[in-house]
C-alpha cells in the first residue's frame, strides 16, 4: 500500500494495475497457446483436466501395446501360412511315396525331404519377436521345441506353459491373442497322449513310415496329415481373429486419443482471438488512461494569487 | 475617548484572531500530503455587542475544529486489514501452483501417469527385465514426488511462522508507537492537529497487519484491541504480543502457529485479518489441509498411502513364480505408518525389492501371466480409491484446490485493492485538504486582516485628532 498518496490517485494506479494484469495474461495465452497454466488459472477445470490427461495417457498405453501384440499376430498369422504350406508339401510327398511306384529308396529320399519339413515346423514353433518366443506360451523367453526323431512326434517338449496373457482393448477389455506351440503344432488329447490331429506327430510318422518302406503306414501319414491341415487351418482362424480383434480395438483406441485430445483443447487451450482482442483492448485502455491522467489540471488557486 | 481605546482593543484583537484563523489555513496547506492528517478550521464567534452596557463586541476564536470522520476512519481501517490479509495470503500462496503443478509432464500427475504406462508396458512383456526395471524407476520418480511436494508444503510452514514472527515485532513497532502517542496525548490535554494525525496514521499502518478496533478515551487517548478483544495498548501502557507455537505431539509434526497476548493466553483465533491473519489462516488451516498436524493426517498424506497400499496390495495378492512352491508378490512401496503426517516425507520404493521380485501373476481364477500387471496399470485411474474417487481424481481435487485457495486470495485482494482507493477517496473527500478551498479561505482572511489593520490605522487618525484638540 502506498501512503501518503490521496486516494483518488491510489484508485488510478489500481485501476492501471488491474489492465496492465488483463494484458499480462493475455499475452501470457498468446505465447503459450494455454488457457490454464497453473491451477489458480481456473481452479475449478483443473481436476477435469488432469483426469482426461490421464485416460489419455492410459489408452495410449494401450495403443502402443496393441501395436506390439499386432506385429505378435501378424506374425504369427504368417508362420501359421507358412505351417499349413508345410503340411501341404508334406501332404504331397506322402502322395509320392504312397504310390506303387515308389520302392524303398525313393521313399528313403522323399522321408528326407519330410524330416526337413519337420526341422522347418519346429523352427516354426520358436518363432520370436522382439526377444519373445511368441507360441511359448508363459514362459517366452525359452523355445517350446527342439527336434529329436528319437520320439514318437518327433519332437522334445521343453515347455508346458500355457498362454494366459491377455491383452486390453482401449475401453480396458481383456482379451486372449496368442495360443501355444503345444496348441498349434503338438495337440494332445486330456490325457496328454497325442491327438489325431497332431502336427509332428504326422510329419514324423509320414518321415518313419517312409524311412521303413512302410505303405500301410505311410497311407495312415496321409490321413494323419490331412486332419493335422484342417486343425492348423483353424488355429489359423483364431489368429484372424485375434488381428480382427487387435485392428477393431486400434482403431478405437485412435478415436479415443482423437477424443481425448479434443477435449484436453477445449478445457486448456487459448482462445488466441480472445486472447487478443483482450491484448488491443488492454494496451487501448492502459493508453488512454495515462493520456487523461497527464492532461489532469496542475494547477491549484494558489497558482493565480497575486 | 474611552470608546476610541475600547475600538482599538476590538480591532487589534480582531487582528490576533484572523492571524490565527491564516496559521490554521497554512498548516492545512503544509499538511496536505501528509498521512493521517485531517483538516482544521478555525470558528470565528462574534463577541457581545451592546455599548450602552459596555460589551465592546468583535471576533473571537472558538474551537478548531477538525474535519475528521471516524465511521470513515474506521472503514479505511477494515479495507486495509482485508487488503493486507488477502495480499499477504495471495504472496505466501503462490507456491502452491508450483507444487501442484497442472502442465502436463510436470509434478505429481505426470508421475503418476508415468507409473500406470510402465505398469501397462510391462504388462505386454511380463519377462521384460528392462521393462520392470523401468516400472521401478517410475515408482522411485512417483516417491521423489511425494517427498518434494511435502518438503516443499513444509518450507512454506517454516517461512510462514518466520513471518508470523516479523508480523508480531512489527504489531509490537506500531503499538510502541502508539503508546508514545497516547503518553504526549496525556501530558498535552489540549487539541493537538498534529498528534491526532500521527495517531491516526499509525491506527492505519496498524490496520495493515492486524484487525483491531480503536476507542477514542475521554483523556484523548486511544485504546486498541486485537480483534476487538485483547488489549495492545490502553492508555500509556503496551501489552506486547508474542509468536508461539503449539504443543506438539510428535517432533515429526509440525506444530501449528500461535500467537500470545502479554498474559501468555492464546490468541491467534481472536486474528482473522491483516497481514497477520491471512499468515495465521496459511499456517494454520491452508497448509495443514495439505501436510497434515496433530489432529489430521492431510490430504496430500492420504494420497501417499492410498498410492502405496492400492499398489502394494495388487501386487502381495499375485504371484512371482508358479514355482512349485509359489512365491507370492512383496510390497513396492513403503513409508513409516507410525506418523500419519509424515507418510508422503516418509515414502518411498522398498529398498529390497528387485525388479524380478515384482509380481505378474494373477493366480484367479482366471489364472493369468499378465493379470496382476494389467491391474496395476488401471491402480491409478479406477474408482473408488480415496474418497469415492481415483487416485488420479484425488490428486485433481488436490490441485483443483490448491487453485481455489490461491485464486480466491488473488480475487480478494484484487478487490480490496479497489475498495481500500475508494474508501481513501471518499474519505480525502470529507476530512481531506483541498487547496483551492484553502486558497479561498486564505484570501478572506488577507481581507479582513487588511481591513481590519486600516480600521487600525483609522482609529489611530482619530485619536491623534483627539489628543490634539486637548493641545
Amino acid at each position: 500500500m502506498i501512503r501518503g498518496i490521496r486516494g483518488g490517485a491510489e484508485k488510478f494506479l489500481a485501476d492501471l494495475e488491474r489492465i496492465q494484469a488483463s494484458t499480462d495474461r493475455a499475452q501470457r495465452q498468446l505465447s503459450s497457446s494455454l488457457r490454464v497454466e497453473q491451477p489458480s488459472d481456473a481452479p475449478d477445470q483443473v481436476s477435469q483436466i488432469l483426469l482426461v490427461r490421464a485416460s489419455l495417457a492410459q489408452v495410449q498405453s494401450r495403443q502402443s501395446n496393441l501395436a506390439q501384440a499386432k506385429t505378435e499376430a501378424d506374425t504369427a498369422e504368417q508362420t501359421l501360412q507358412s505351417a499349413v504350406q508345410m503340411v501341404e508339401h508334406a501332404s504331397v510327398l506322402a502322395a509320392q511315396g504312397v504310390t506303387a511306384t515308389a520302392d524303398a529308396a525313393s521313399r528313403r529320399a522323399i522321408a528326407q525331404q519330410v524330416q526337413a519339413l519337420q526341422q522347418q515346423l519346429v523352427g516354426l514353433s520358436q518363432t520370436s519377436v522382439s526377444g519373445r518366443y511368441i507360441f511359448s506360451g508363459d514362459q517366452d523367453q525359452s523355445p517350446a521345441y527342439a527336434l529329436d526323431s528319437t520320439q514318437a512326434n518327433g519332437v522334445d517338449r521343453l515347455l508346458t506353459a500355457s498362454s494366459t496373457r491377455q491383452m486390453e482393448d482401449a475401453t480396458g477389455m481383456p482379451f486372449q491373442v496368442a495360443h501355444t506351440a503345444q496348441d498349434i503344432f503338438d495337440h494332445r488329447n486330456a490325457d496328454d497322449t497325442l491327438a489325431a490331429d497332431n502336427v509332428f506327430a504326422a510329419v514324423q510318422t509320414l518321415a518313419t513310415a517312409l524311412n521303413n518302406n512302410d505303405q500301410s503306414g505311410i497311407e495312415s501319414a496321409v490321413s494323419a496329415l490331412s486332419q493335422a491341415g484342417e486343425y492348423l487351418n483353424q488355429q489359423l482362424a483364431f489368429y484372424g481373429t485375434v488381428q480382427n480383434r487387435l485392428s477393431a480395438a486400434s482403431n478405437q483406441a485412435d478415436q479415443l486419443v482423437v477424443q481425448h485430445k479434443a477435449e484436453l483443447s477445449t478445457l486448456e487451450d487459448a482462445d488466441l482471438t480472445s486472447a487478443i482482442l483482450e491484448l488491443q483492448q488492454g494496451n487501448t485502455q492502459q493508453q488512454a488512461a495515462l493520456a487523461a491522467r497527464a492532461q489532469m489540471p496542475q494547477t491549484s488557486l494558489f497558482d493565480f494569487l497575486k | 475617548m474611552a470608546n476610541l481605546f475600547s475600538s482599538l482593543g476590538v480591532t487589534a484583537n480582531a487582528m490576533r484572531v484572523f492571524e490565527q484563523a491564516i496559521e490554521i489555513t497554512g498548516n492545512n496547506v503544509t499538511n496536505a500530503s501528509t498521512p493521517g492528517y485531517a483538516r482544521q478550521r478555525a470558528t470565528l464567534q462574534a463577541l457581545p455587542f451592546d455599548p450602552q452596557n459596555g460589551a465592546v463586541g468583535g471576533v473571537g476564536t472558538g474551537e478548531v475544529q477538525s474535519a475528521r470522520d471516524e465511521y470513515a476512519e474506521a472503514q479505511v481501517r477494515r479495507e486495509v486489514q482485508a487488503l493486507g490479509e488477502n495480499g499477504q495470503k495471495a504472496s505466501s500462496l503462490a507456491a502452491l501452483d508450483d507444487i501442484f503443478p497442472v502442465a502436463e509432464g510436470a509434478g505429481l500427475a505426470s508421475a503418476l501417469n508415468d507409473l500406470a504406462g510402465s505398469f501397462s508396458a510391462w504388462s505386454a512383456d511380463p519377462s521384460s527385465q528392462s521393462l520392470r526395471q523401468a516400472v521401478l524407476t517410475s515408482a522411485d520418480a512417483v516417491a521423489r514426488g511425494f517427498q518434494q511436494a511435502s518438503t516443499s508444503l513444509t518450507q512454506m510452514s517454516v517461512d510462514a511462522d518466520e513471518q508470523i514472527r516479523q508480523a508480531v515485532a512489527q504489531v509490537n513497532s506500531l503499538g510502541s508507537q502508539l503508546q508514545a502517542l497516547n503518553q504526549q496525548r496525556l501530558h498535552n490535554a489540549t487539541a493537538d492537529a498534529g498528534l491526532d494525525a500521527n495517531i491516526h496514521a499509525t491506527l492505519e499502518s496498524l490496520s495493515e497487519w492486524v484487525d483491531f478496533t480503536a476507542t477514542q478515551q475521554p483523556d484523548g487517548t486511544v485504546t486498541v484491541l486485537l480483534g476487538g478483544q485483547t488489549p495492545l495498548v490502553m492508555s500509556d501502557r503496551l501489552y506486547s504480543i508474542q509468536a508461539g507455537t503449539a504443543a506438539s505431539t510428535s517432533p515429526a509434526i509440525l506444530p501449528g502457529a500461535t500467537v500470545l497476548s502479554s498474559d501468555g493466553q492464546a490468541i491467534q483465533s481472536q486474528i482473522s485479518s491483516g497481514r497477520l491473519g491471512g499468515l495465521l489462516d496459511v499456517r494454520n488451516r491452508v497448509l495443514p489441509s495439505f501436510l497434515g498436524d496433530s489432529t489430521k493426517a492431510g490430504d496430500l498424506n492420504r494420497l501417499a498411502q492410498g498410492v502405496a497400499d492400492q499398489i502394494n496390495q495388487v501386487l502381495t495378492s499375485g504371484l512371482i513364480s508358479e514355482g512349485p512352491p509359489a512365491v507370492t508378490g512383496v510390497p513396492l512401496f513403503s513409508y513409516d505408518p507410525t506418523n500419519a503426517a509424515g507418510i508422503a516425507r516418509t515414502l518411498g520404493v522398498n529398498s529390497n525389492i528387485t525388479a524380478d521380485q515384482l509380481a505378474a501373476i494373477d493366480p484367479g481364477p482366471p489364472y493369468s501371466s499378465n493379470g496382476i500387471a494389467l491391474k496395476l496399470a488401471n491402480a491409478t485411474t479406477q474408482k473408488g480409491q480415496i474418497d469415492g474417487t481415483s487416485l488420479v481424481g484425488f490428486y485433481g481435487e488436490l490441485s483443483a484446490r490448491a487453485g481455489r485457495e490461491l485464486a480466491g486470495a488473488q480475487q480478494s485482494r484484487d478487490t480490496a485493492q479497489q475498495q481500500v482507493a475508494q474508501v481513501r477517496s471518499q474519505r480525502d473527500q470529507l476530512s481531506g485538504v483541498s487547496l483551492d478551498e484553502e486558497a479561498m479561505f486564505l484570501v478572506e482572511f488577507q481581507r479582513a486582516y487588511q481591513a481590519t489593520a486600516k480600521m487600525v490605522t483609522v482609529l489611530d487618525d482619530m485619536l491623534e485628532t483627539t489628543i490634539n484638540l486637548v493641545k
